[in-house]
């Protein structure tokens, strides 16, 4: 049965790559492609804010920091030093995690909602260096003229190239995370969320495992920030404050705590619908809130989900009525042969 | 016979309580020792202390003959001591043999930057940890229910589970607290058996009990706490006879009942 079952969330998962690589074949207009782009650098940035809120189990409301940080990095190293794209992807994501371990260092004995507070002075901080360093990042008036980027000689000019480009990343990043949970490592820092306790009395050192998963979400928000930078190729500090950061919240929230694949569907979604509310124009904003509540509200998380947390719910109480019916049934045995003999 | 832990004038006051006062004793190899009293005499205070949860205000605690007062909490289970707990905590939403892996992760020879990537260090590291988990599962009569999520077993078989983990850290020495809470006699006694067992795979033991019975049919040396304080010490025998102790669990006058 179980084998069944990861069979078909395998199937589910080629359809959607198969699905995902054929798009650009149906000569969509640039305009689709560009929001399709943009939900790919999402779905980035909303597993890298997952990383520390469904599995570390700490509330940032900083990511916009490590999006901002990643744009900026890889926006000036390509503009002032040239660097090839490689250069840039690995100088991003060791400036980006190095952010990250910088937020980590005050969690060593914070717990809850403190660390949320601590995220929002981080980015706030963040946000005033990149108004305020003018000589650096051109302040205010921000950074113009990113060109895409060039790999293997060909420039990612059109919508179509960069949207297999981001669509590798978000395909890497999603299994390097995969193979990260599925280890040691992983183990870890769920037993930290769990019970960080008793995680510390298996010797599990819970500060260490603040700074690695911070390090880990600063790089891989990193990331989505340089793709969004050679996206759109002009940054300024309004992109990176407190409302883009609430905004990944909301797509974690609603993609499930913990659930990477869920996050993926999220950003999606959440993309699309406020591109499809377009029409009302100023109720644009009031709808998307609504439908946000809504959401939350039917479920928690998206209706796909929904039903496999229904159904494992379910069977999960079956399975402990079960076991708990055993168990009593062992003991009455034992009982009752001693009383026999 | 070798003194494998020793405590020596441990103390620790919270506030104006003093929760633990100049307490002395030592674990030895190949023996139970129960530590008892009545609620709130500072017994799991102990095994705060002797895990580093809580700092000692005085005193040391050396094992083989180290000095490891004060150190922090995450490296008890390295240098070989692991507990339960009085209410167990688990990792609920982890299934059975995750939870054994978490015990034994600082035996799994690879770090954080090896898991990033799959590689044949951690591939052969992750295959043989599966193998002793399943060996450990084994131990505790869990191999059945090892894919099973922890928060679904019945509590006896949680109690289980954690005694399992903490097995899976390769102590030296147990600490148990109030590992039969919640059961009923027959549990009891087979957990009496159970934990007597467990000699052949750690070097000592301590237990907090509660069942006089329990306590009684399986410790080589009890420890009678009160008010923070040791008020008896010795074989099974030597503390049921023992007219303080009767004292702190009866009242004055009362004679021999701590008997199981």
């Amino acid at each position: 049965m179980l084998k069944k079952r990861i069979r078909l969330s395998t199937i589910i998962r080629i359809i959607l790559i198969g699905a995902a690589l054929l798009v650009p074949c149906l000569h969509l207009k640039n305009y689709i492609m560009r929001i399709l782009i943009t939900a790919g650098i999402y779905m980035i940035l909303g597993m890298s804010l997952n990383l520390v809120m469904g599995i570390g189990g700490m509330v940032s409301l900083g990511q916009a920091v490590f999006y901002g940080i990643g744009a900026y990095s890889a926006a000036l190293i390509t503009l002032r030093l040239c660097w090839p794209l490689w250069s840039v992807i690995l100088a991003t994501i060791v400036i980006s995690g190095l952010s990250g371990f910088l937020l980590s260092i005050p969690m060593g004995r914070v717990t809850g909602r403190y660390v949320a507070i601590i995220t929002l002075g981080y980015c706030e901080i963040i946000n005033l260096i990149l108004i305020n360093w003018q000589s650096l990042t051109r302040g205010p008036a921000g950074l113009m003229n990113i060109p895409r980027p060039v790999t293997l000689g060909y420039q990612l000019k059109s919508s179509n190239s960069y949207y297999y480009f981001v669509l590798a990343t978000v395909f890497i990043v999603y299994t390097a995370i995969g193979w990260t949970l599925n280890s040691k490592l992983g183990r870890n820092l769920r037993a930290m969320k769990e019970d960080s306790i008793a995680a510390e009395a298996m010797g599990i050192n819970i500060f260490r495992q603040k700074m690695i998963v911070f390090t880990m979400s600063g790089a891989v928000g990193g990331i989505a920030g340089m793709l969004y930078a050679f996206n759109i190729g002009y940054i300024d500090p309004t992109n990176f404050t407190n409302v883009e950061s609430l905004a990944v919240v909301s797509i974690v929230t609603v993609g499930g705590l913990g659930s990477m694949f869920g996050t993926i569907i999220a950003s999606f979604v959440l993309t699309v619908i406020p591109e499809m509310l377009r029409g009302f124009s100023e109720y644009r904003q009031v709808l998307y809130g609504a439908a946000l509540v809504l959401i939350v509200l039917l479920d928690h998380s998206i209706p796909g989900t929904r039903f496999k947390r229904y159904l494992s719910d379910q069977t999960d109480k079956v399975k402990s009525k079960f076991l708990q019916k055993i168990a009593r049934m062992e003991r009455k045995g034992k009982n009752d042969s001693a009383v026999r003999s | 016979m070798t003194a494998l832990l020793e405590v020596s004038h441990l103390q620790i006051v919270f506030g104006g309580l003093v929760a633990v006062e100049d307490l002395s004793f030592s674990l030895n190899k190949g023996e139970v020792t129960s530590l008892i009293g009545p609620n709130g005499a500072g017994k799991t205070t102990v095994i705060n202390l002797l895990t580093g949860f809580y700092e000692p205000d005085q005193g040391r605690i050396t094992l083989k003959g180290q000095d490891i007062t004060g150190f922090p909490s995450d490296q008890y289970a390295k240098i070989g001591l692991a507990r339960t707990f009085q209410n167990v905590r688990l990792f609920t939403g982890m299934t059975v043999q995750d939870n054994i892996l978490v015990g034994m992760q600082h035996r799994i020879p690879y770090g954080a930057f090896l898991s990033f990537f799959p590689n044949p260090t951690k591939l052969k590291a992750e295959e043989t940890a599966i193998e002793q988990a399943q060996q450990i599962l084994e131990r505790v009569g869990l191999s059945d229910l090892r894919d099973e999520k922890a928060g679904n077993l019945p509590y006896g078989l949680q109690r289980k589970l954690e005694i399992g983990r903490a097995l899976a850290t390769n102590p030296s020495v147990l600490l148990l607290d109030e590992p039969a809470a919640g059961m009923n006699p027959q549990e009891t006694r087979e957990l009496g058996a159970f934990v007597r067992s467990l000699l052949q795979d750690v070097d000592a033991i301590l237990m907090i009990e509660h069942d006089m019975k329990m306590v009684m049919r399986i410790s080589d040396q009890i420890i009678v706490m009160n008010y923070g304080k040791m008020i008896s010490m010795g074989t099974p025998a030597h503390v049921q006879n023992d007219p303080v102790v009767l004292e702190a669990y009866l009242g004055k006058g009362a004679k021999k009942s701590v008997k199981g």
